[in-house]
């Protein structure tokens, strides 16, 4: 069996009365590439968010690579509005803040990209490299950690050659054309040396050529640096193309699992993107 | 019992009263924060300059034309505060509106020594609030007993006003969502306009009672009140009105408890002590509602 | 080559450690020097050379470098022999004599070898680069100390200079934070009190210290630390509170976090009023005979080194982190960055030279009382750093003297009443600067709003580019 990458188990992420995530269980394994699909507003970005700590699950358990990393049990007032039904698990509680969990190799882009704005293309992809600096403040403020510095450059320089971005780096970053910004972030992940790299639907406002050129792009990128992929994604031609499986969510809820062929063919998930006809 | 009483009354009432008069500032500064997302530092400093109106006014009229002249005048200082120094800096980011807020507090301070010479200004007497007042054994101004009556009627006016009117909604419309109500087609700058009229309005009474118990106008005799009643708003929640009243009497009767305990000296530092604890414990305050960002 | 640079480097640091140290410890020494020339001569006897030896102790006690140097000239005079007391004796009083200039060529080699090592380790090819404004940066000390010998230490000129450099020094280190960390912090003035009163408390000298501190039988503290360990210690003082609150107030939102430190300002400054802690603060009273600077060179040189550590540790991965967050918070946190230790080194490094800041303007204005330190002083300091560009160092130190010299030496004509022939201006009377001024700035938050500098900084190669003749035809102008 392939080593467990990423495991959800029972993830619910409640806002009020409003639960965006419902009792979301999945796997992801080692190499591969695994697609989170559904409608607008079926609740992706949030299980994205729980799982890199900006959001903590309400209830729910988060592995990653065998060791927990966010575990909750509805709290305070929350135990009176869960919806779910049962509110003693898990028992353990394990918080972890975004940063720690990009340190623990975990990496993301982001759906509305959010680059540093007043920052060069290289400057944004610098600063992801700071996360494993061995220099303290007046080492790194004296130059005394040149050789790491000049280490983090040379990183995150050859990140930029990666997606093809070397020659544009002085330029501002959100001086970018839109799907070359989608790029830099995905420099700017890989520059956090992450084992699970996750990507918030990447090929947003591109058109059929690029996201051809970005399907091979993302199993360039998996191969080269042994990554393991998981992503949210409209495009169902790239679903369709690049993923090993396929989950499927509405309203938060897991509706089909499997192959992409499959998943495609899954009437639950027809009746879930075409709506159910009127009777 | 009757001696613990006299004794203690004076500090109580006192509590009482200036906590009415944080509540009327108070109100001013929630009500902006809660449609424009700013802390209007130049709020405590046209609360002031009603108090110089008045102090100028009435040296030369009779009271029941300074009085209502003075509130007139106040509010149009307060929406053209707004007009020109807040509304061209609608899009710009919430920090450089702030700190045009801080140049227009700047401007007015400056602008008040100017006109009065720095020197301090006594407040002119009005007959029958300014007048003695004796209870349960306590002698206290009339204005003591008359702020919070007139807060409440004030406060219960305003939200009258906010709950049944049109105007009212639009205000409650646009401090939910400022970008949706300007979609809907509300008309955004009336309804701010209208905010900063009832605030510098609020201001304008608040100064008449606060200076007629403390008699002295200086440029920045303002500023620390101004600065309390913001505590107050946060206190009580920012963007809620019954919560900036209730943070105002609390933290207006817990001030002179310190001062009845001879630590007059802490009673400034105390209000912004129990800002940070509140905003560490609960960050909305008393009636705040959490707002989730979105990512 | 590189051996031989840092082997230069430590030379001229060592060199200005004793010079400092040397310079900075002659006035103790100074007593003891009296005894031995006493030991030395017959005219010791002399009762009126006894009465002019007692006059130079008394004016060491009052602490008046003039009065000492005078009482002390007289002194030797009366000797006969007066270059023949022993060759240290006279080196030790040269060194008096020439105690500020000394100092300040000591921190003169201080800067140098700390250019040079940062030369060394910089590897990333800017040796060069990093030369020739190191170089100007020198001239331009070299300038001002000669402009003010010149001119004169007291006049309007350098005293700008003077209170210029301590105000460039606190708002580069409030656009620390405001600017280049997005952290909207009001605390400054709070800050600068607790550096000025350390710096004050622990260097009154200990004769003095029974006048000072008269309502309090001469308060707790009874020795005295020399200037440069003070001025650290003030702003390690600093640097400790910010730590204290910042673990809760950094918590907070943008807005909550200005009004929760501003309210900590107001809280410092009751604190430090408080009677009960009058044997250490003197309570509501001033603080006074505590070291002062006579020459302009003293707040540059201080003010000029913590400016250049706070744009080492801007251009360092810290600095850039610290951008980061200022840009975008929830990325910044999804790249790795622990946002709440990051938004405290910034809060701490901030706070540390708004204390050293604090300390300076306390020896500038020789007296030093907490109730100055209102929050109108952090608004002033804050309107310096939008004036020069948020997010722009050289923008705030530029700006700090332009708003230094026009508040206090260009617009006060505006306070006189002034006639033309027999016609009496209108407006013009005391208070009247402060609203033209206060007018100016309202124009440049409202519709210049992006301050001198923008975010950028001022460099060679920009204002070469402007200059250059081929205008307009750069590639990326």
């Amino acid at each position: 069996m392939a080593e467990r990458v990423l495991e959800l188990d029972r993830v619910t992420m409640q806002f009020g009365g409003v639960v965006a995530v419902d009792s979301l269980s999945m796997r992801v394994d080692r190499g591969e590439i695994v697609a989170l699909i559904g409608p607008n507003g079926a609740g992706k970005t949030t299980a994205f968010n729980c799982i890199t700590g900006v959001y903590t699950p309400t209830s729910g358990q988060v592995r990653y690579l065998g060791n927990l990393i966010i575990s909750n049990r509805p709290q305070g007032r929350m135990k009176e509005l869960y919806a779910g039904s049962d509110k003693a698990f898990p028992a353990e509680t394990v918080v972890n803040t975004p940063d720690r969990i990009t340190k623990m190799g975990i990496a993301r882009t982001f759906q509305n990209i959010r680059l540093f704005k007043t920052q060069t293309v290289f400057e944004n992809v610098l600063i992801a490299t700071h996360l494993h600096k061995t220099s303290n403040l007046f080492t790194a403020a004296f130059r005394l950690n040149y050789r790491e510095e000049q280490q983090m450059r040379r990183h995150a320089l050859e990140m930029l050659e990666v997606v093809g971005l070397a020659d544009l780096k002085d330029e501002k970053a959100t001086s970018l054309p839109y799907g070359k910004q989608r790029r830099l972030e995905i420099a700017r992940a890989l520059a956090t040396k992450p084992q699970l790299l996750l990507l918030d639907e990447p090929a947003a406002g591109m058109n059929p050529q690029e996201t051809d050129d970005l399907g091979r792009f993302i199993t360039g990128i998996k191969n080269q640096f042994g990554l393991t992929v998981f992503l949210i994604e409209h495009h169902m031609d790239l679903v369709m193309d690049i993923s090993d499986r396929v989950y499927v969510i509405d309203f938060g809820k897991l509706i089909a699992h499997g192959v992409p062929e499959e998943v495609q063919d899954n009437p639950d998930v027809i009746t879930a993107y075409l709506g159910v006809e009127e009777e | 019992m009757s001696d613990f009483i006299r004794a203690n009354l004076p500090y109580l009432l006192a509590g009482i009263s200036v906590g009415g008069q944080y509540a009327l500032i108070a109100i001013g500064y929630t009500m902006v924060y809660g449609i424009l997302r700013l802390i209007n530092f130049a709020h405590g400093d046209i609360f002031t300059v009603a108090a110089y109106l008045m102090v100028y006014m009435n040296a030369t009229m009779p009271l029941y034309i300074s009085l209502p002249l003075t509130a007139v005048i106040t509010v149009l200082l307060g929406f053209a505060v707004e007009r020109v120094a807040y509304k061209p800096l609608r899009d710009a980011p919430r920090m450089s509106i702030m700190i045009s807020a801080i140049g227009v507090s700047y401007l007015l301070q400056n602008l008040m020594w100017y006109v009065t010479g720095g020197l301090a200004k006594q407040y002119p007497v009005i007959p029958w609030i300014s007048s003695s007042v004796t209870l349960l054994g306590a002698t206290t101004k009339m204005v003591t007993l008359v702020t919070p009556v007139l807060t409440l009627v004030l406060v219960l006016l305003l939200t009258q006003l906010i709950r049944h009117t049109k105007i009212g909604m639009a205000m409650r419309a646009v401090s939910k969502d400022f970008e949706t109500s300007k979609l809907m087609g509300i008309k955004i700058n009336g309804v701010i306009s209208v905010t900063f009229v009832i605030g510098s309005f609020l201001a304008a009474v608040g100064s008449m009672l606060y200076f007629s118990n403390y008699t002295a106008v200086t440029p920045t005799a303002g500023a620390m009140p101004g600065l309390k009643a913001f505590v107050a708003a946060v206190f009580g929640g920012i963007g809620s009105i019954p919560g900036a009243v209730i943070g105002a009497f609390i933290i207006g009767i817990a001030e002179n408890i310190i001062k009845a305990m001879g630590l007059t000296t802490f009673s400034d530092a105390f209000t912004f002590a129990l800002l940070i604890i509140i905003l560490i414990f609960k960050p909305t305050g008393l009636f705040g509602e959490a707002v989730h960002e979105k990512v | 080559m590189k051996t031989v640079k840092i082997i230069l480097a430590a030379l001229l640091i060592l060199c200005a450690a004793v010079l400092v140290i040397a310079a900075e410890s002659s006035k103790d020494k100074l007593p003891g020097l009296l005894e031995r020339m006493d030991a030395q001569g017959a005219a010791a006897q002399d009762t009126k050379m006894q009465k002019a030896k007692d006059r130079v102790l008394d004016a060491l006690a009052e602490g008046s470098r003039e009065k000492v140097l005078r009482s002390l000239e007289r002194y030797l005079d009366g000797w006969p022999d007066r270059l023949d007391t022993g060759g240290t004796v006279a080196r030790e009083l040269f060194v008096y004599r020439n105690r500020p200039s000394l100092t300040a060529a000591g921190l003169f080699l201080l800067l140098a070898g700390a250019l040079l090592l940062g030369a060394v380790f910089d590897r990333t090819g800017k040796i060069r680069k990093a030369a020739l404004p190191a170089l100007l940066i020198g001239l331009l000390y070299a300038g001002v100390y000669i402009l003010e010998s010149v001119v004169g230490s007291g006049t309007m000129l350098i005293t700008v200079l003077k209170k210029g450099a301590i105000y460039a020094l606190v708002a580069v280190a409030m656009n620390l934070l405001n600017g280049f960390t997005g952290l909207f912090s009001l605390g400054q003035a709070g800050f600068m009190l607790i550096g000025a009163y350390t710096f004050a408390i622990f260097t009154i000298e200990t004769q003095s210290r029974a006048q000072v501190y008269q309502y309090y039988d001469g308060g707790l503290v009874q020795f005295a630390l020399p200037t440069l360990a003070a001025l650290a210690l003030a702003g390690a003082a600093a640097a400790f509170f910010a730590f204290l609150i910042g673990l809760p107030v950094l918590r907070l939102k943008s807005d909550y976090l200005a009004i929760a430190t501003l309210g900590f300002a107001e809280i410092i400054r009751a604190v430090f009023q408080y009677d009960g802690l009058g044997p250490i603060t003197n309570g509501s009273n001033l603080l006074r005979k505590y070291p002062t600077f006579d020459t302009v060179l003293f707040p540059f040189l201080v003010a000029g080194a913590c400016v250049a550590f706070i744009a080492l540790v801007i251009h360092s991965t810290y600095g850039r982190s610290f951008k980061a967050i200022r840009d975008d918070e929830v990325a910044a946190e999804a790249m790795g960055i622990n946002l709440f230790r990051h938004k405290q080194l910034a809060f701490v490094i901030s706070s540390f030279f708004a204390g050293v800041g604090g300390a300076l303007l306390a020896m500038y204005q020789t007296t030093v009382q907490a109730a100055a330190f209102t929050s109108a002083m952090t608004y002033e300091i804050l309107l310096i750093v939008v004036i020069g560009g948020m997010g722009s160092l050289t923008g705030s130190v530029m700006a700090s003297f332009l708003f230094i010299a026009a508040s206090e030496w260009w617009l006060r004509f505006l306070d006189n009443e002034q006639a033309i022939g027999s016609f009496q201006l209108p407006l013009m009377r005391s208070g009247f600067r402060m609203v033209v001024f206060s007018v100016i700035i309202m124009a440049v938050v409202l519709f210049y709003r992006r301050g001198i500098m923008g975010d950028k900084e001022l460099s060679l190669k920009r204002i070469a580019r402007r200059l250059s003749p081929r205008k307009g035809g750069g590639a990326n102008g």
